[in-house]
């Protein structure tokens, strides 16, 4: 039987483009791909040859994947892999193998942060998401399959993990002891963050629109619990917009050269909205993108006006509305304002009405795994018979590109 | 559709309820007809961008002589050009506005010999409106604070979804 008071809570989320773990105040976050490694030789030409000055573990990481008996490169180190796996579709797992390497990966990484600190993870209490579609049976087959690798010593379960740094040509292993892994529906987090930070534990009823890359998830909360009936998935995301503006950028160019529409998502976030078409000059894409991003918000409105009348005909009603996930910076407003439109708020009402992740200091790509943190917190504190410590923050994101 | 809102001073409202309680059937169609030249009048006004009360507001000073001041003195005033109308210009007599009109002073002076439809004694009170008072608004009670639920008294009595490994 594990010892609690020493476990620590980590939550985690494998999206379909990144993968998140949180573990006290600090995020990992590296792209949900997993590659074959480099031979031997290569990889020490490789490391001639390598004039980055990014040696970090996160940026070179591979971990040697049992089952098959061999390296592997998690992340962005799948820049030099011959094949690539993206491990999730929409949410759902599709290769078990490779996500328990990015399971590994985020657990390494995340006890690499801790022991910088002085206090290396020894015992883990794990916080998932589940996929609205596909219930809590699929995430359940995973957490069995990895339980099943796990190294058994004394009743007790140890997940090994044996990393390498390719850049620096540095190998570490570790163990820890695996507890307990509590799951909920993907977006319940953020209003597991909310209610620890803002409402101050008390039961508000939250309506969750999580939007993705490929995907955007709806989820009410109602009395604490999530309302699996009104629960969706929806495959409309950033790239429906993304994938709209390299089309219309084509036939305005006279098709000359298509866009690829990643090049647009990465101009997203540095908020550059001009992009260069060879051979057919500079286009403009804001007005495109507004037009883009207030079509989509209109549609998600109005699939949420429609689980408002659900909601009503059984006599309950919202009190907060939020807006997660990578596609919230570009329609968090966009989807407020249609809110508003909708009930007739004035801006006071909608401001207090419609909240955002940064209200409570947490960016809403990362606000999930955050909450999956504090669920799995929350039980380690329910198993001592404790209460839970409400307080958390975000002060450091470990991800593959190095801010400037 | 919208809502629209009617606003009634407390003896407009207590007349309407006394017509309620003795003439249901006539009370209906004279809300049904008040509600609809109010209607009628609102859509106006929204079409020329202007407020429906200072519309019908306007509209009343424009034709009523200036010293008239209390509402009793206009409704007279209106009275009276509209008894000079039907005389006048036969024609509007037959408008729909006059007809409407026309069918609210039937029903009220039925009312007042005695009832509509078998002989029903009315002994309304007579009612002297006086509608210079500004309407009251219903004064608001507000609601008590919603009891909320908190997690820590929910969180002990139902686990998570949980797996033990």
């Amino acid at each position: 039987m594990a010892d609690l008071e020493k476990c620590v809570a980590i939550g985690g989320e494998l999206g379909t483009s990144t993968s998140k773990f949180c573990c006290e105040d600090t995020i990992v976050i590296f792209s949900s791909v997993v590659g074959s490694a480099l031979s031997e030789g290569m990889e020490k030409s490789w490391r001639l040859m390598n004039r980055t000055a990014d040696t970090r573990w996160i940026k070179n990481l591979a971990v040697f994947d049992d089952s098959r008996n061999c390296w592997r490169y998690v992340g962005a180190m799948t820049r030099n892999s011959e094949m690539t796996n993206w491990f999730t579709n929409k949410g759902l797992i599709q290769n078990y193998e490779d996500a328990f390497l990015a399971i590994k990966a985020g657990v390494f990484l995340q006890n690499l942060e801790m022991k910088e600190r002085g206090k290396p993870i020894t015992n883990i209490g794990f916080g998932f998401g589940i996929t609205v579609h596909h219930g809590e049976n699929v995430i359940e087959e995973f957490l069995t399959y990895i339980q099943n690798r796990l190294v058994v010593r004394n009743d007790k379960k140890f997940l090994c993990i044996k990393a390498k740094n390719v850049a620096l040509n540095e190998v570490m292993e570790i163990e820890v002891e695996l507890d307990f892994s509590v799951m909920q529906y993907q977006a319940y987090g953020a209003y597991m963050a909310f209610l620890f930070k803002k409402f101050n534990m008390e039961i508000f009823n939250t309506y969750v629109i999580d939007v993705g890359h490929g995907t955007w998830i709806k989820l009410p909360i109602i009395d604490n619990e999530a309302d699996v009936n009104l629960a969706d998935s929806i495959s409309e995301g950033i790239h429906t917009i993304t994938k709209n503006i390299s089309t219309v950028i084509f036939e305005s160019s006279g098709q000359k050269f298509k866009i690829p529409e990643q090049r647009i998502m990465e101009r997203l976030p540095r908020k550059e909205f001009m992009i260069e078409v060879p051979g057919a000059g500079n286009f403009d894409f804001t007005a495109l993108l507004k037009r883009e991003s207030e079509d989509m918000a209109k549609h998600i409105v109005e699939c949420l006006s429609s689980d408002i009348a659900a909601l009503s005909r059984k006599g309950k009603s919202i009190d907060y509305f939020t807006v997660i996930g990578g596609g919230a910076h570009l329609l968090f407003d966009s989807i407020k304002k249609e809110i508003g439109r909708y009930f007739s708020w004035s801006p006071e009402v909608l401001d207090k009405k419609v909240i955002s992740a940064s209200e409570i200091g947490v960016d809403p790509r990362y606000i999930n795994c955050v909450g999956f943190m504090l669920l799995a917190r929350d039980q380690i504190a329910v198993e001592l018979g404790r209460d839970v410590d409400q307080k958390f923050s975000v002060n450091k994101v470990i991800q593959e590109t190095q801010e400037a | 559709m919208n809502p629209y809102l009617l606003v009634m001073d407390t003896e407009l409202k207590d007349l309407v309820g006394q017509l309620a309680s003795y003439h249901p059937e006539g009370s209906k169609k004279i809300l049904k007809l008040v509600l609809k030249l109010y209607l009628k009048l609102l859509d106006k006004s929204k079409r020329k961008g202007r407020d429906p009360i200072l519309a019908l507001r306007d509209l009343v000073e424009k034709i009523t002589e200036s010293g008239s001041d209390t509402a009793q003195d206009k409704i007279s005033q209106l009275d009276a050009l509209m008894e000079a109308k039907t005389v006048s210009v036969g024609n509007y007599e037959n408008t729909p506005i006059f007809e409407d009109i026309r069918e609210i002073k039937n029903v009220l002076r039925n009312l007042h010999v005695g009832g509509v439809g078998g002989g029903n004694t009315i002994s309304a009170p007579k009612q002297e409106l006086d509608p210079s008072e500004a309407a009251k608004l219903v004064t608001l009670v507000e609601a008590a604070p919603v009891e909320r639920k908190n997690y820590k008294s929910l969180r002990m009595g139902k686990s998570q979804r949980k797996i033990q490994f």
